[in-house]
């Protein structure tokens, strides 16, 4: 199998050197870019699978490189790298197309899972969709890329093979957010807390748009396959 | 490591002489990942140019800072600052309220071990520690 290319996009050495050090050896070529205009450049004259983008550097930040990455319609799943607790920022970076993100500081197996995932997101094809994390992950594949019908598709599905899950629920009413119907939304959102009254996610959304009003921003995915669900803050 | 993969989650509370010091050491050693904590941004002057690894300035005293060093993914913790009792009460927190697998404080009055060692905490003290090489070296010169 050919190594796979990973790009690390940051203008800090120590966390460059951290990231090669955590993949290399893992079946990953792992190259460095110390800025955004560096990111970019190597982004349009080369492939890489993955690129890992610091939010905060200096110069070009990274959701300008983002902006600039799908204007350009240069095909490469972006994780981005956020600051201590910040997450405000990161989902602001999903609505723009990135794939995931990642907090800093983080642990060598977080890093390591985070692009294994993404590569394997991937690769799931429509067809091998059969188990319920599968839909589930396809499901929020579609969402982060604004294909929304699609993502309903998907979350049926995913209700048809767990009924007692609220995810699909939950990922429904961030849907119907999206698509300007708050009050469907809520209906989804208690409909996933009376599945599970614990459900994080749900809880969030419901709170944020109860109280806060129509505020999109923070709309909360609930937990990936690699991060616990991060609080999000108002 | 905490799920059984190679490479440890490494947090240092105090960047001193002695904290920047292991912090240099641990993230030259690959695929771990070292976080250093210290309310000062100027202590970070210590890390050297081949420290990679996070810095956070913050209060390590708080369980905010600590939970945003993702504490709860840690393999060790250890606690280097000049105080004692700062060391004790973060090394308690991570250890009683975290499960953080490995602790180690240090202690600068040696008298104290015992407190800890009742807690599960492990200790190093670097007066002790120098105290004793002293003696061997006294000792050994001496024959």
């Amino acid at each position: 199998m050919n190594a796979k290319k990973v790009l690390v996009i940051d203008d800090e050495k120590n966390i460059r050197t951290l990231i090669k050090n955590c993949l290399e050896g893992n079946d990953y070529d792992v190259e460095i870019a110390v800025n955004g205009e560096e990111g970019y450049a190597k982004l349009s004259s080369e492939d890489y699978e993955i690129a890992l983008l610091d939010i905060q550097m200096p110069g070009m930040s990274g959701l300008e490189l983002l902006r600039k990455i799908r204007e350009n319609n240069i095909k490469v799943d972006i994780v981005m790298m956020t600051a201590y607790g910040t997450v405000e920022r990161a989902v602001e970076a999903m609505k723009l197309g990135a794939i995931d993100f990642i907090s800093k500081p983080f642990t060598p197996a977080e890093i390591r899972d985070i692009v294994e995932n993404v590569i394997k997101r991937r690769q799931l094809d429509e067809a091998s969709i059969e188990s319920f994390p599968d839909a589930l992950e396809y499901a929020k594949v579609c969402i982060l890329s604004r294909d929304y019908d699609k993502a309903v598709i998907y979350l049926k599905k995913a209700q048809g093979m767990d009924l007692d899950s609220p995810e699909p629920q939950n990922l429904l009413g961030v849907i119907a957010e999206m698509n300007g119907d708050v009050l469907k939304a809520q209906q989804h959102y208690r409909a996933a807390l009376a599945l599970d009254p614990t459900h994080a996610a749900a809880n969030n959304n419901l709170r944020r748009t109860v109280i806060d009003g129509m505020d999109k921003k923070g709309a909360d995915l609930g937990k990936s396959l690699t991060e616990k669900p991060e609080e999000i803050k108002k | 490591m905490r799920d059984g993969k190679s490479g440890k989650y490494i947090i240092i509370i105090g960047c001193g002489r002695l904290g920047a010091f292991l912090a240099s050491s641990l993230s030259e050693s690959k695929q771990n990942s070292v976080v250093v904590i210290d309310k000062k941004e100027e202590a970070f002057d210590r890390l050297g140019s081949s420290y990679s690894g996070f810095t956070i300035i913050a209060d390590a005293s708080e369980i905010e800072t600590l939970r945003n060093a993702k504490i709860q993914k840690a393999d060790v913790l250890v606690a280097t600052t000049n105080h004692d009792n700062t060391n004790i009460m973060i090394a308690q927190i991570a250890k009683g309220f975290f499960n953080v697998p490995k602790v180690i404080a240090r202690l600068t009055e040696p008298a104290k071990e015992k407190v800890y060692s009742e807690l599960g905490i492990d200790t190093i003290s670097p007066t002790a520690l120098s105290a004793m090489e002293f003696y061997r070296i006294i000792m050994e010169n001496g024959e």
